[in-house]
């Protein structure tokens, strides 16, 4: 068992209200899985993923890593990219890894293969304003990889990319997940798109509406590389959305 | 690094020179010969300039920082540097002067008053700009520099200074025009019955404005003049288009502007400056931050001594004002209605503003070709304080022998730029879909300036317009108060009772009340009329971005 979301509970309080957006999640991620959490919006799915990273404290249960309290290596995509607009693509990577590895050479040497990785050689230098959306998400990617982290979570990696760029994008994440010598073990990946989920994931999270509590966890046992024309990813998809309204 | 020690040494040097060089320095006559030495007063009052831009730039970092991230110190932080702001910057002086003068005695204290009253023009608008950048930075980018662990000095150095590149550049620029300005009023100082006298430009031109020289003057003016067209051209233009690199919308497409020439040395001067004292000042605020006992002892301390400087500075206040009350000066019932006089002059020359910055900037906005024409001369002429104007009014004056025209001709040099560069912004940020729905619904004429462009307007003219009154009421200072071979000249104000309770007549007290005087009508104006119709302009005229 690589993570366990134990009693997850998340209120935010202000002045005058309490909102409840997260109601005892429990659920475990093991080695090889790759898990979508879906469900409408406002369901609280990416508070649950902020959790997760250590960027949020649940109001009530714990997030356990390998037994342990402490988190070993996640690594975090973003939406909207978070790059450093200051920093090359390069100095982006190398920047996450200056607590980690000590020699600079090595942390070029790091990068550069996290570069070439995500398809981005010859960019090393470009500022994230000169890329386009496409190419920002893959230093994203790149970045997260870099750090070689355990659990990879992304929140909503491909909704600020053309459908074209993200359909691209998800099938060469899936080549670097099927690649054996590449990190993550495990993705934790938040998306209010279905069919998304039905495509990449191998597990899929329903989350109700507000406050957010599981209502599914389904295996999708598709056979890879999967078919978005096939029947039967239909029927994987229909069950989804037929679970979320 | 070593880079950023050798730039300590250097403002330490630069300190140590102004010191030591103050002790030779004694004019009263100004003559032909002077220009001789006129490139030494250049140089002084440069030195002068950059001395106290270090320490404003030092002091807004760590003031922005705390402010930023500690919730509780904003709380008292903020609401000071808003009052800070607003209060006219002259009259702290005649205080600092004696605090000065205390400590370093004699012409060394005079060097400090004066760079400290330049400090007072830089600082706070700057370290507005580090407390905004800190505040705005977009929270995916704080939870990136969390997730992936980046602390301490490498999130100083990644996150939080290159956040506020942009707006210190900016504000930076601001912060010179203003200190260039005030240069003019701390070079010649009178503590009681003494005046001193610094070498530097704003000295050599109040000294030859009043003997009446004006050659002297305008060579004085010219030089200053150039020095500032030339930080203008090699410094701020790089600076600028360096700076833009640092703005989350950087899109790498803009070209850099013209006269790049040195911007990479500039650049790293700027850089190693910033690590020189973030590395003093907020990595030892940090530091202490983390060791626990040290913090504590450190928070009662400071809490000690905070309260001891309260009641010390409260014991001192009553004292001050009792005695004031007690011999009121004879004239103070005159401030009232100085401030009243000032106040029209002000909405004078206001209006005057108004009706030509608005149809100005609409036709410079937009118009392509006659924009990338003017701009860069708009902005030089902007970067040139009203205070260098000064000989301009003295011959106005000689001329038509009416002295209030001059002032208003003054004080619009003092409000003009603000008010036209944010409304050209405010008119350029007009969304093109808006324009294209104006296009489409055929809304034209007088329907599209009251429904499109005033609207789209009016967020940037009360900013605009925030920042012409507090030019305004500085330029009183120089507006209202000449002396000319010899012979005074003045309008009744609170600018000339400012000035002859601080030049010809010194009279602290009277100082000090005018300022309060005028520091009371500001801030209510700013809570009154200006801060209420900021706030619509935020909620009600705002384009969502």
């Amino acid at each position: 068992m690589l993570v366990e979301i134990r009693n997850v509970s998340k209120t935010y309080e202000s002045e005058a209200t309490k909102i409840q957006v997260l109601d005892s999640i429990n659920f475990s991620v093991e080695d090889n899985d790759f898990v979508c959490i879906v469900g409408p919006s406002g369901c609280g799915k990416s508070t649950l993923l902020r959790i997760i990273v250590g960027l949020e404290k649940p109001t009530s249960g714990e997030v356990i890593f390998k037994g342990k309290n402490s988190n070993p290596k996640v690594a975090m995509v973003f939406q909207n990219f978070a790059l450093f607009p200051w920093l090359s693509v390069k100095e982006n990577i190398e920047l996450v890894l200056e607590s980690l590895h000590q020699q600079e050479k090595e942390r070029e040497a790091i990068a550069c293969k996290y570069i070439k990785a995500v398809g981005l050689d010859g960019f090393e230098r470009a500022y994230p304003g000169e890329l386009s959306g496409g190419m920002k998400q893959r230093v994203g990617f790149a970045r997260a990889l870099a750090v070689e982290p355990v659990l990879l979570c992304m929140d909503e990696p491909f909704s600020s990319l053309d459908a074209l760029t993200a359909q691209n994008l998800k099938d060469e994440l899936l080549l670097l997940w099927g690649d054996p010598n590449m990190p993550p073990d495990a993705v934790i990946m938040v998306t209010h798109n279905v069919e998304e989920a039905v495509y990449l994931a191998n597990r899929i999270i329903i989350l109700s509406q507000r406050p957010g509590k599981i209502i599914a966890d389904l295996r999708i046992e598709l056979e890879r590389p999967r078919n978005r024309k096939d029947p039967e990813f239909y029927r994987w998809v229909d069950k989804v959305y037929s679970l979320i309204v | 690094m070593k880079i950023g020690y050798s730039i300590l040494l250097i403002i330490l040097f630069l300190i140590l020179f102004l010191f030591i060089t103050s002790r030779f320095y004694s004019f009263d006559r100004i003559d032909f010969q002077d220009l001789v030495v006129l490139p030494y007063y250049a140089v002084s009052s440069f030195m002068r300039m950059a001395v106290a831009y270090f320490f404003a730039l030092s002091f807004a970092l760590s003031y922005g920082y705390i402010a930023a991230t500690n919730e509780r110190a904003k709380k008292l932080m903020l609401p000071a540097l808003d009052i800070l702001q607003s209060v006219p910057i002259l009259g702290f002086f005649p205080a600092a002067v004696l605090f000065f003068i205390g400590i370093f005695q004699g012409r060394p204290g005079i060097e400090a008053a004066a760079i400290f009253l330049i400090f007072t023009s830089m600082a706070w608008n700057l370290a507005f700009g580090v407390y905004e950048s800190l505040t705005t930075i977009p929270k995916e980018l704080v939870e990136a520099a969390d997730g992936f662990k980046l602390h301490g000095w490498q999130r100083l150095e990644n996150l939080t200074l290159p956040a506020c590149i942009p707006k210190l550049v900016y504000n930076s620029m601001v912060s010179w025009s203003a200190g260039w300005f005030f240069l003019v009023a701390s070079e010649i100082i009178s503590a009681g019955s003494e005046t001193y006298k610094l070498p530097g430009l704003g000295s050599f031109l109040i000294d030859s404005t009043y003997s009446g020289k004006i050659p002297l003057m305008i060579v004085g003016l010219s030089v200053l003049i150039a020095i500032i067209l030339l930080l203008e051209l090699f410094i701020w233009r790089p600076m600028q288009s360096w700076a833009d690199r640092y703005r989350y919308e950087y899109s790498g497409e803009r070209k850099p502007k013209r006269f790049i020439f040195g911007a990479k040395t500039i650049k790293y001067l700027f850089r190693f400056a910033f690590e020189v004292f973030s590395r003093l000042i907020v990595s030892s605020y940090i530091a202490l931050n983390r060791h626990g006992s040290i913090k504590t002892i450190l928070k009662y301390s400071s809490y000690l001594i905070l309260i001891s400087f309260f009641i010390y500075a409260l014991h001192y206040f009553i004292i001050l004002i009792s005695r004031m009350l007690m011999n009121l000066p004879d004239e103070a019932y005159l401030i009232p209605l100085a401030i009243v006089y000032s106040f029209l002059r002000l909405c004078a020359a206001y209006a005057i503003v108004i009706a030509w910055t608005v149809p100005a900037a609409v036709y410079i906005a937009r118009n392509q070709k006659v924009s990338s024409f003017l701009m860069p001369l708009i902005e030089v002429a902007a970067s040139i304080p009203a205070i260098a104007l000064f000989p301009a009014i003295v011959i106005i004056f000689i001329r038509s022998g009416n002295l209030e025209i001059a002032a208003i001709i003054l004080l619009l040099m003092g409000m003009q730029w603000y008010l036209l560069f944010n409304l050209i912004a405010g008119v350029k940020s007009v969304p093109k879909d808006m324009n294209n729905v104006a296009a489409a619904f055929r809304i034209r004429g007088r329907r599209y300036w009251k429904n499109i462009l005033f609207p789209a307007m009016f967020p940037s003219f009360v900013t605009g317009s925030i920042t012409a009154w507090g030019g305004g009421w500085n330029t009183l200072i120089v507006a209202e108060y000449i002396v000319y071979r010899g012979n005074e000249y003045h309008l009744f104000g609170i600018g000339y009772l400012i000035d002859r309770a601080t030049f010809s007549s010194p009279d602290s007290s009277m100082v000090v009340l005018s300022i309060i005087g005028m520091a009371v009508i500001i801030m209510l104006l700013n809570r009154m009329i200006w801060q209420p119709l900021y706030r619509k302009a935020q909620t009600r005229y705002k384009f969502e971005v």
